[in-house]
């Protein structure tokens, strides 16, 4: 039988368990050292995640912060052009005013215009009379004095002609004058109707009045153009009286071919 | 030496191994879970608001941190503790069927302690 000889010796162990223990120690500690690098490496991680989310967070709130201007600029922006858009038709409306305007001032450039060649052309036909002298004058047309007198007296106040007037002060275009000498003079059959002016009336005093053919001293002769003239007739020959572009003032009667004659009586 | 004082001296030996295989077990665990939570933070989108670079970084760091745990235990040399143990068992069968000594186990047994104090 073969005996077993052990080489190792008793009092050994305790040196060899001894080493034993010491080396696993040792491998403890290296595992744990070695389990450090990767928990490090993972907070290293974790903070420059977190870092980033901090910085992205604060990128984010100056973003937000950056787009409330911007809002709050879009909406300043907003209500500026609501107001530039309702200045803008405002400016339309008072380009179209004046552009009304312009036409109209066209319109009355035209008739100034049309007025004045009238009034070359009537000055060629004007017929001398004594203006400085007008009761003089009025006495030689007896039964007419006090219409030769007011017309002379409107003529001394330089009325001056001015299409659909109404009143002195304005003026007066031919027919709204003769109007309003007929109505001072109180010549019958040309009662205004209520509200109706004097230059509405005055439109219709030929169909008001009666005609005639042969005229006599205060009746109204009627030109084309709306003239309405008062006829006068002396030795020198007929003439009318009444307003025209170059004012109150007396033509000779042939100065245009008459439209017709209208009879006034008076009061 | 007698036999029973080997078998001591084998427990604690064997003890000590083991503890520290436990240690490097629970180590390795709580890195593999440390890691691969990682990972997976990674994926998740957009729970976590990180740059694309920093989950590519975390990713692999994450694999890095769960491949480190295993490391130890690779080289812990549990071949030696299993050795030890088949020794021990080995003894403590002959020592309770009251068998007669093995040579063979002492020759082990001189040749584990010549590796020790060797090493």
């Amino acid at each position: 039988m073969k005996v077993s000889v052990s080489l190792t010796p008793g009092d050994r162990l305790p040196v060899l368990l001894e080493r034993i223990k010491r080396r696993e120690k040792y491998a403890r500690i290296r595992a744990v050292l070695y389990s450090l690098v990767p928990v490090a490496l993972t907070v290293i991680l974790l903070d420059y995640a977190n870092s980033s989310v901090r910085k992205a967070q604060n990128e984010v709130a100056a973003l937000k912060t950056e787009a409330t201007t911007y809002t709050t600029q879009i909406d300043t922006l907003k209500k500026n052009t609501e107001t530039y858009q309702t200045q803008s038709q405002s400016a339309q409306g008072n380009a179209e005013n004046y552009k009304n305007q312009v036409t109209e001032l066209q319109a009355q450039l035209t008739e100034t215009q049309k007025a004045l060649s009238e009034a070359v052309s009537l000055s060629r036909a004007q017929r001398t009379i004594d203006y400085a002298n007008p009761k003089e004058l009025a006495s030689r047309f007896p039964g007419s004095e006090k219409l030769l007198l007011d017309i002379l007296d409107l003529r001394q106040r330089r009325l001056k002609w001015k299409v659909g007037g109404q009143s002195p002060q304005e003026g007066f275009d031919s027919s709204s004058f003769a109007m309003y000498i007929l109505k001072q003079t109180r010549a019958s059959g040309i009662d205004l109707r209520p509200g109706e002016s004097l230059s509405e009336a005055s439109h219709s005093l030929y169909d008001k009045l009666t005609a005639t053919t042969k005229p006599q001293t205060g009746d109204l002769v009627f030109y084309p153009a709306g003239y309405a003239m008062f006829y006068f007739a002396d030795p020198q020959g007929p003439f009318v009286l009444g307003m025209t572009p170059v004012g109150i003032t007396a033509l000779k009667s042939d100065f245009a071919k008459p439209v017709g004659y209208r009879q006034v009586q008076w009061r | 030496m007698d036999m029973p004082a080997k078998m001591e001296f084998l427990k604690r030996a064997l003890a000590s191994q083991q503890l520290t295989l436990r240690l490097q077990t629970v180590l390795a665990a709580m890195l593999f879970l440390l890691g691969i939570t990682m990972v997976i933070l990674s994926f998740v989108n957009p729970g976590l608001i990180v740059a694309e670079t920093l989950k590519t970084s975390q990713r692999l760091g994450g694999t890095v941190i769960v491949a480190s745990g295993f490391i130890p235990i690779f080289f812990s040399r549990r071949d030696k503790i299993v050795a030890l143990r088949s020794l021990l068992n080995s003894y403590q069968h002959q020592q309770v069927g009251g068998l007669s000594p093995d040579p063979k186990l002492d020759e082990y047994f001189d040749q584990y302690f010549a590796m020790v104090l060797g090493g």
